[in-house]
C-alpha cells in the first residue's frame, strides 16, 4: 500500500498527457500490485504463525534432540547396579523393491557377514514381496558397517532400541524380558511395563530390592548343589526378615533374558519360589508349634507328645526315627516328629489353624509384584477335617510356594510382624500385621537355633553366624495320586543371626539323587542344608553381620527341655 | 495535494505591495522532504539492528545446538562404556574367575577379630587349641585388613577346612591364650622361632 501511495502523485501530474487506456491499465496494475504486496504479506504471516507454532505448541520432547531418554527405564538393584538397560542397537532391514543386482549373490554376501542368520531366511526376505522386511536384529556395529559397505541401495541399517541385562542370566527370573517390540513379557518388565515405558518416569531407573551380590553368590551355591547332587532343579530366597524385602531369588536353571527363546517359557525353567507351589514337610512344623504357643493349646513347653503312630482311616502317620520315650515341645521340632506335629494341631482345632495360615498369608497367591504366582493348593474349608489339620500340623496338605514360607518365617522370628514380601525397594517398612506374639517369636528363635545344632539341620550351621532353621523333606505326589517314596523335595527354611533376626534364607532341590560322597542320602539335611551354610558363609560378611564365635542366640527359654546330642 | 499543484502557477498581479516571491520549489517527487528521508533512514538502522540480532540470536542457537548434539554424542559413548565395562565385569564371570583361577574361600569366622589384642596371635606360630588358623594371602605376619579372604579351594566345595567336622564345638567366649599373647612382649618371641621364606632372608 506504501508503494501505491507514494506513486499516486506522478500520476496524478501526468495525468493530463496520459490517454484514456494508460490510465486504466495504471489503475489496474495498482490493483495488482495491491494483491501481489497483500499476497506477500499473507505468506509472511503464515510462515510467523508456524514459527509461533513450532516454538509454542510442540512437545518439548520432539524438539530435545539431543538429551532424548531411553525408551525404557533401566532397572537397578538396591545398590545402583545395573540389571537392565536399553541401548540403540543395529538391525537390518531389506527394500525388495530397491534391490539391484543379484539376490542370489547378495544372500550369500549377507550370510558371510551374519553367520548366525541362516541363508534361507536371508533369502526368505529378499525375496519378501512386501515394501519392507528385516533380515536380522539386534547386529553388531562391524557387521552393520559391513553390510553398510555391501553398497547395496536395498539394504537399509536400522537403529533400534534394544534390551540389555548386562550379568546375563543373573536374577533372569526376577527381571523376566521382553518382547521383540521391546513390551515386557515376563517378570518385572512385564509387571512394571507401563511405569518402564512412562515418558515422564523413562529417565529415573526402577529400584528393586535386590542385592546382586547376594543374588549370585545364591545362585552359585544353588547351582553347585544342584550338581552335586544330580537334582532336576533348585531355588532359593533371601529375605529381610525386618521388612520382607526380597534380596534374592533364584531358581535354577534359568534362561538368559538377553536371548530368552522359546525354553524360557518351558515348564521347567518356571520360576519355582513364587509360581511352583509343593508342600514343604517339616519346614511348616515350627509354624504350628508357634501357632499352638500363641492360641494357648500349649500350656508348657515341658508338656510331652508320645510318638506312637496316629492311624487315620486308611493312613498312618509315623515318625521317621520314631523315639521310645515322648518328646517335649522343643524336642518334637528338633527331631523333627511327625506324630508331636499332628497332635499339637490337633488341640489347635481346624478353625485357627486356618485362620492363622491366613493371617501369615499361606492360603493366597503370595503378594509380590510378579505377574508369575502360584496359588496354594490346601482342603476346601468343608474337608478341613482332623485328617487334615493333622497332616498340615507337619507340613503335607498344604502346597505353598517357598516364598509364601520364607514371608511366614519372617513373622516368626522378627517379633512376630507379618510383611508382604516385595521386590521393590523400600525405604521405610510396609505396614504389619502381627500374628505371634515377641514372646512366642522368641521361644520358636530358641528352637530352631536348637535344632541346627542338635537337630536334623547341623549341616546349616555357619560357625560363628547363630544360625537357626528347619529341614524340610517332602515327597513328590505321583500322578495317579499317593505319594512316590523315591522322589523328594527337601528344603531349609532358617535365618540368621538368631539373637537378632535379619536375613531369612530358604532353599530348595527338586529330586536331590544323593551325592555319593556325602552318604549318598536324599534327606534335607544332606541334600540342602550345606547350600544353606555355604550361602550364609558368603553372604552375611556382604550384608555386614560379622561372624562372632563368642556369642550365642538366648536359648534361655527352652534350656533343659532337651536331651543335648552325644558328642 | 492541492498545494503541490499551485507551486506551478505565476504569481497574481493584483498584490503590488507583495515582495517577489521565492522560486518555485521543484516538484516533492524529486526532493523529498527531510522528515521521510529520517523515517527512511530510522527504518534502514532499525532493520539492520534487527538483522544483526537476530543473526546472532541464530548464531548463538547454532552454537548451542552442536553444543547439546555433541553432549548428546558423549552421553551415548558414556553410555555404551558404561555398559561395556558392566558386561565385562558382570557377577557371573567374576564367579567363573574366582571358581576357575583364583580359587577364593569365603571368610572364616575365625579371622574376624573381635578386640584389637587378638591381632597379637598373627604374630605367633599357630597355637594348638585353635587349630589351623588361617593364613594370611601372600605373605607372613599380621594381615591387612583386605586380606581376610584366604586361598583355597572353590567355595563351594569346601568353604573352610577350618569349620570341618559338624560335632565340633565352637569355641565359646574369648580365648584365655590370647590375653596371655596380648601381654606377652613380641620380640622376643618372634626372635625366638625366626619366621621361614623370602620375607625372613630379606630382613638383617
Amino acid at each position: 500500500m506504501t508503494i501505491a501511495v507514494a506513486l499516486a502523485p506522478e500520476l496524478r501530474t501526468s495525468g493530463r498527457r496520459l490517454a484514456g487506456h494508460r490510465q486504466e491499465a495504471l489503475a489496474q496494475a495498482r490493483q495488482r500490485l495491491a494483491v501481489v504486496v497483500l499476497v506477500l504479506v499473507g505468506l509472511v504471516g503464515v510462515l510467523a504463525l508456524r514459527l509461533l507454532a513450532l516454538a509454542l505448541l510442540e512437545p518439548a520432547a520432539s524438539r530435545r534432540v539431543s538429551a532424548s531418554p531411553p525408551g525404557r527405564a533401566e532397572i537397578v538393584d538396591r545398590n545402583g547396579l545395573v540389571l537392565a538397560t536399553t541401548y540403540q542397537a543395529y538391525a537390518l532391514a531389506v527394500r525388495p523393491g530397491d534391490l539391484v543386482g543379484d539376490r542370489e549373490e547378495l544372500a550369500r554376501r549377507i550370510h558371510a557377514i551374519l553367520p548366525h542368520r541362516s541363508l534361507p531366511a536371508i533369502r526368505a526376505a529378499l525375496h519378501h514381496q512386501g515394501p519392507f522386511r528385516f533380515v536380522a536384529r539386534r547386529i553388531l556395529p562391524e557387521e552393520a558397517e559391513a553390510l553398510r559397505r555391501l553398497g547395496e541401495p536395498g539394504l537399509v541399517i536400522e537403529r533400534e532400541p534394544e534390551r540389555l541385562y548386562t550379568h546375563g542370566a543373573l536374577a533372569a527370573h526376577v527381571l523376566g524380558f521382553t518382547d521383540i517390540d521391546g513390551h515386557g513379557a515376563a517378570g518385572i518388565e512385564r509387571a512394571f511395563d507401563a511405569r518402564l515405558r512412562d515418558p515422564a518416569r523413562r529417565h529415573e531407573p526402577l529400584v528393586l530390592a535386590l542385592d546382586a551380590r547376594v543374588q549370585q553368590v545364591l545362585e552359585a551355591e544353588l547351582e553347585h548343589q544342584r550338581q552335586r547332587q544330580r537334582a532336576l532343579a533348585a531355588a532359593g530366597v533371601v529375605l529381610d526378615a525386618r521388612t520382607s524385602e526380597v534380596l534374592a531369588l533364584a531358581s535354577l536353571p534359568a534362561f538368559n533374558p538377553n536371548a530368552p527363546g522359546p525354553a524360557a517359557t518351558q515348564p521347567d525353567r518356571m520360576n519355582r519360589i513364587t509360581l511352583g507351589v509343593h508342600e514343604l514337610g517339616s519346614i511348616l512344623k515350627p509354624l504350628t508349634v508357634a501357632m499352638a504357643l500363641e492360641a494357648g493349646t500349649l500350656t508348657s513347653l515341658s508338656q510331652t507328645f508320645p510318638t506312637t503312630p496316629i492311624h487315620l482311616g486308611r493312613h498312618r502317620i509315623r515318625d521317621l526315627k520314631p523315639r521310645a520315650r515322648p518328646l517335649t515341645v522343643p524336642e518334637v521340632l528338633i527331631l523333627s516328629s511327625n506324630v508331636g506335629s499332628a497332635r499339637m494341631a490337633e488341640g489347635l482345632g481346624a478353625s485357627r489353624q486356618r485362620a492363622f495360615l491366613s493371617r501369615l498369608g499361606l492360603l493366597a497367591p503370595v503378594p509380590v509384584e510378579l505377574p508369575e504366582r502360584g496359588r496354594p493348593l490346601f482342603p476346601r474349608e468343608a474337608d478341613w477335617g482332623l485328617p487334615a489339620v493333622m497332616t498340615i500340623g507337619f507340613g503335607h496338605g498344604l502346597a505353598v510356594t517357598p516364598l509364601h514360607a520364607a514371608a511366614a518365617y519372617a513373622a516368626l522370628v522378627n517379633g512376630g510382624l507379618y510383611r508382604p514380601p516385595t521386590l521393590l525397594k523400600r525405604d521405610s517398612p510396609a505396614p504389619a500385621q502381627r500374628v505371634f506374639s515377641a514372646e512366642t517369636s522368641r521361644i520358636v528363635r530358641a528352637m530352631l537355633r536348637v535344632a541346627v545344632t542338635e537337630g536334623t539341620g547341623r549341616r546349616a550351621d555357619a560357625p560363628g553366624y547363630r544360625v537357626g532353621g528347619k529341614t524340610g523333606t517332602a515327597e513328590k505326589p505321583k500322578p495317579g495320586g499317593g505319594y512316590d517314596h523315591r522322589r523328594n523335595v527337601t528344603s531349609f527354611a532358617g535365618a540368621f543371626p538368631m539373637d537378632d533376626p535379619r536375613y531369612v534364607v530358604v532353599v530348595t532341590l527338586d529330586e536331590p539323587q544323593g551325592d555319593p560322597a556325602t552318604g549318598g542320602g536324599r534327606t534335607a539335611g544332606v541334600t540342602v542344608a550345606p547350600a544353606f551354610r555355604n550361602v550364609v558363609l558368603r553372604v552375611a560378611p556382604v550384608l555386614g553381620i560379622p561372624p562372632d564365635l563368642g556369642r550365642e542366640a538366648d536359648l534361655a527359654p527352652i534350656a533343659g527341655l532337651y536331651e543335648p546330642r552325644a558328642p | 495535494m492541492r498545494a503541490m499543484t499551485s507551486g506551478h502557477e505565476r504569481p497574481a498581479r493584483s498584490r503590488p505591495g507583495a515582495k517577489r516571491a521565492a522560486p518555485a520549489p521543484r516538484p516533492a517527487a524529486r526532493r523529498p522532504p527531510p522528515r521521510r528521508a529520517g523515517l527512511v533512514l530510522a527504518t534502514v538502522l532499525v532493520a539492520l539492528a534487527g538483522y544483526s540480532v537476530s543473526a546472532a540470536v541464530s548464531a548463538e542457537r547454532r552454537a548451542v545446538e552442536r553444543l547439546a548434539r555433541e553432549n548428546a554424542d558423549l552421553a551415548r559413548q558414556v553410555t555404551a562404556l558404561r555398559v561395556e565395562l558392566a558386561i565385562r565385569m558382570r557377577l557371573p564371570q567374576l564367579q567363573r574367575w574366582n571358581d576357575e583361577v583364583l580359587r577364593l574361600a569365603p571368610a572364616d569366622a575365625r579371622q574376624f577379630l573381635v578386640r584389637p589384642a587378638e591381632l597379637a596371635l598373627y604374630a605367633l606360630p599357630p597355637p594348638e587349641p585353635l587349630g589351623p588358623a588361617p593364613r594370611p594371602v601372600a605373605h607372613r605376619g599380621p594381615p591387612s585388613p583386605g586380606s581376610s579372604i584366604a586361598p583355597g579351594p572353590p567355595p563351594a566345595s569346601a568353604p573352610a577346612p577350618a569349620l570341618g567336622a559338624p560335632g565340633d564345638p565352637p569355641p565359646r567366649g574369648p580365648n584365655p591364650s590370647l590375653l596371655l599373647v596380648a601381654a606377652t612382649p613380641a620380640a622376643p618371641t618372634l626372635a625366638a622361632d625366626p619366621p621361614a621364606g623370602p620375607a625372613a632372608e630379606a630382613t638383617p
